[in-house]
């Protein structure tokens, strides 16, 4: 069978919406949450199937061009959040990241600026599979921090405690940082393998870095002021700003024509 | 400790302007580079005069706010702001006031040089406190800590060894020769007006003789355009972009069919015969007779359609020669109010084979591609670029060049360590996630 995107996105879409329903029925239901997971999980396994779909008729990682990127976020993400809301029993969770899931797959029906079959040389390499996913990964985390910053601000506003919350977003930033380093650090091996130096301060590696800094500054304030919860929130905004700008901004720069990432 | 955050903020800002002030008056040239063995002596003074503060009584409360977050944090946040200014604006040329105070290579800048060397210092003193009173439950964060300053330290003190050379070889024809750009010196008489940049011949420890080329492309891919000529986007591409014998496209109301397909083709009278060179070769060209029927209005039109030859990858003066005696223009099939043809297909893999002979005499024979870089005793040599050069008016075939860079870098098992230290710290950092406080469960 052959998915087509717009088809693929439709159903995906609408399983969340079913799923976001279950989610918020004014019932006690236990069974109406079970089928809540079933549907995100299974809009999750759609996402897959189509990425596995598109790697078949592409005949190479669909991981080069943004859209591609946006597909494997789309699909990341709310798995990141399904896995979290299993654990940690917080439903609202798993509904944000179907949420900024669908957006990116909508942006894909306007701009599907993928499926062109070709790989210049410099991506056919074994660093390309590993640094791109390992990215997509923890970008996919520290998008669920923003999650967490959201979610801060509205029980800010009702003058609850964010101590827990904020716990938790720390988790994911340590997760999601850690993996920035291993993606940022596979980048510069692979960079020396292609390009003989492991860092050419390109936009792209600037920005990688800009936002990379940034979180690890966050963690050092977290850990030095543990109290200031309404400024740990809007640095994780300015943190994730920082990050898509270094993803999907830095085409639009002044520096962009110096770039070699662009895609 | 002396100093909270809006002094230690204060303090650095100061550093970073009179690192503006230095480059107004130092002209804009950046800070030196440093090249050993100047830079291995400001390695050393760098450590000894870190090292004894750490043992002076009265420097102590200082260097506990060195190493404080107080420290680390704002020096982080400059340092941020100044990569960021780096990452924005195009680095590396310009004749502003942006350029006169450094913005256009802020990576040399002093201001930048000033910020690093705090963040560095901060990450030294981090790292002494925490060796002096060494516990195993800290090689998580010495792992980091040490890790990411020798990559931020050697890293950028490293720059000046990097040696980096371009080698142009042609079919059996070996040389020794690299070439360099360098930026041109007082004394020198520039060639032209408002030279720059002047290139400067080295001789390298090996020679390399190119024995063979090879070039592989994608097929061509099939191209819509509409009445004005620009181009229609199609969902065609996801199933099957690239034109192949027989392959059906629909567009529109129409069916087109691929009946024949020469990657390389040459015209002959109205018709095209094989032809093959390199897909960069000047002269390349792809063709495709295409069969197009409407399936409203039972339409049909066939022809042929070609992606022409101008290519974009050879120097101008030299695509300009090329095209007299090449050109050779894409060519369309009108269908209705749009047009299809063929585009220029995309470079796959391209290899030179090449023989390389060492001071001893002895020779090596190896393939170098691109991510597939051929190591030679410290030296690295890259597959970079290729293109076809007419060197002389009188010869007639266009000459095939291949480029590849020869680099070396004294310093890169040192950063390498970082580079893994760094990793090993953060698979620390995954782990010690397990150690956080569990939260209410809600």
């Amino acid at each position: 069978m052959n998915l087509a995107l717009n088809l693929v996105v439709k159903i995906v879409v609408s399983l969340w919406i079913l799923a976001a329903i279950c989610y918020y029925l004014p019932s006690k239901k236990q069974y109406l949450k079970t089928f809540a997971v079933i549907f995100s999980f299974s809009a999750i396994i759609f996402l897959c199937l189509y990425i596995v779909q598109l790697w078949m008729t592409l005949e190479r990682p669909p991981l080069r061009t943004k859209g591609e990127t946006r597909l494997l976020y789309a699909t990341l993400v709310p798995l990141i959040a399904l896995i979290i809301h299993l654990r940690l029993k917080t439903y609202w969770f798993a509904i944000y990241g179907q949420l900024m899931a669908s957006v990116f797959l909508i942006t894909n029906l306007i701009h599907p600026d993928y499926f062109d079959m070709t790989l210049m040389p410099a991506l056919q390499s074994y660093w390309f599979v590993p640094h791109v996913i390992i990215y997509m990964i923890a970008y996919a985390l520290l998008a669920s921090t923003l999650m967490y910053a959201v979610r801060g601000f509205y029980l800010h506003k009702k003058g609850e405690n964010l101590r827990f919350l904020l716990i938790r977003a720390d988790v994911l930033v340590y997760l999601g940082f850690s993996l920035a380093t291993f993606g940022i650090t596979f980048g510069a091996l692979w960079a020396k393998e292609a390009w003989g130096s492991y860092w050419a301060w390109d936009p792209k590696e600037t920005w990688a870095l800009v936002s990379w800094l940034c979180y690890l500054t966050y963690i050092h304030f977290r850990y030095r002021f543990p109290n200031k919860q309404y400024s740990a929130l809007w640095f994780l905004i300015i943190c994730f700003i920082l990050l898509l700008i270094g993803w999907l901004g830095v085409d639009y720069m002044p520096s962009a024509r110096q770039s070699m990432h662009s895609y | 400790m002396p100093f909270g955050y809006a002094p230690t903020f204060i303090l650095i800002i100061g550093f970073v302007l009179v690192g503006f002030a230095l480059e107004i008056a130092t002209g804009s040239n950046g800070f030196p580079k440093p090249i050993a063995p100047l830079n291995l002596s400001l390695i050393v003074i760098y450590f000894l005069i870190l090292i004894s503060l750490n043992f002076v009584k009265s420097f102590r409360k200082y260097i506990n706010w060195l190493s404080s977050i107080t420290m680390a944090v704002s020096s982080a946040i400059v340092y941020i702001i100044l990569i960021a200014i780096a990452g924005f604006l195009p680095q590396g040329g310009g004749d502003n006031l942006l350029q006169k105070i450094g913005f256009t290579h802020m990576i040399s800048s002093w201001p930048y040089v000033f910020s690093l060397l705090f963040v560095c210092t901060a990450l030294f003193y981090t790292i002494l406190k925490k060796l002096m009173r060494f516990k195993v439950k800290y090689i998580g964060f010495l792992l980091r800590h040490i890790g990411f300053f020798i990559i931020l330290f050697f890293g950028s003190l490293s720059v000046g060894n990097i040696e980096k050379y371009n080698i142009e070889l042609f079919i059996d024809s070996p040389t020794h020769q690299g070439f360099y750009f360098d930026k041109l010196r007082a004394n020198e008489i520039p060639e032209f007006p408002d030279q720059k940049l002047i290139k400067r011949n080295v001789s390298l420890p090996f020679s390399l003789e190119m024995k063979r080329f090879e070039i592989d492309n994608y097929p061509s891919e099939i191209l819509f355009y509409d009445s004005l000529g620009f181009p229609v986007k199609t969902k065609l591409k996801k199933e099957a972009g690239f034109v192949g014998i027989d392959k059906t496209f629909n567009f529109k109301d129409w069916e087109i069919t691929v009946k024949k397909y020469l990657e390389s083709a040459t015209p002959r009278k109205d018709d095209f015969i094989p032809y093959e060179i390199d897909c960069d070769h000047p002269a390349f060209l792809s063709a495709a007779y295409l069969k197009a029927k409407n399936v409203r209005t039972k339409e049909e039109k066939e022809g042929w359609v070609t992606c022409g030859n101008v290519r974009s990858n050879t120097p101008d003066i030299t695509r300009m020669l090329m095209r007299l005696q090449y050109y050779f223009p894409a060519t369309y099939l009108d269908i209705g109010e749009y047009s299809v043809t063929i585009g220029q297909p995309g470079k796959k893999r391209f290899a030179s084979f090449i023989t390389m002979q060492n001071e001893e005499g002895k020779k090596i024979e190896k393939i170098v591609e691109v991510n597939k870089p051929f190591k030679y005793k410290s030296w690295y040599l890259y597959q970079t670029n290729c293109h076809f050069r007419l060197l002389a008016p009188k010869s007639n075939e266009p000459l095939r060049v291949s480029t590849l860079q020869a680099v070396r870098d004294p310093w890169l098992k040192v950063v390498y360590i970082g580079f893994f230290m760094l990793l090993a710290g953060s698979i620390h950092l995954i782990w010690s996630v397990r150690k956080f406080p569990k939260g209410q469960k809600k």
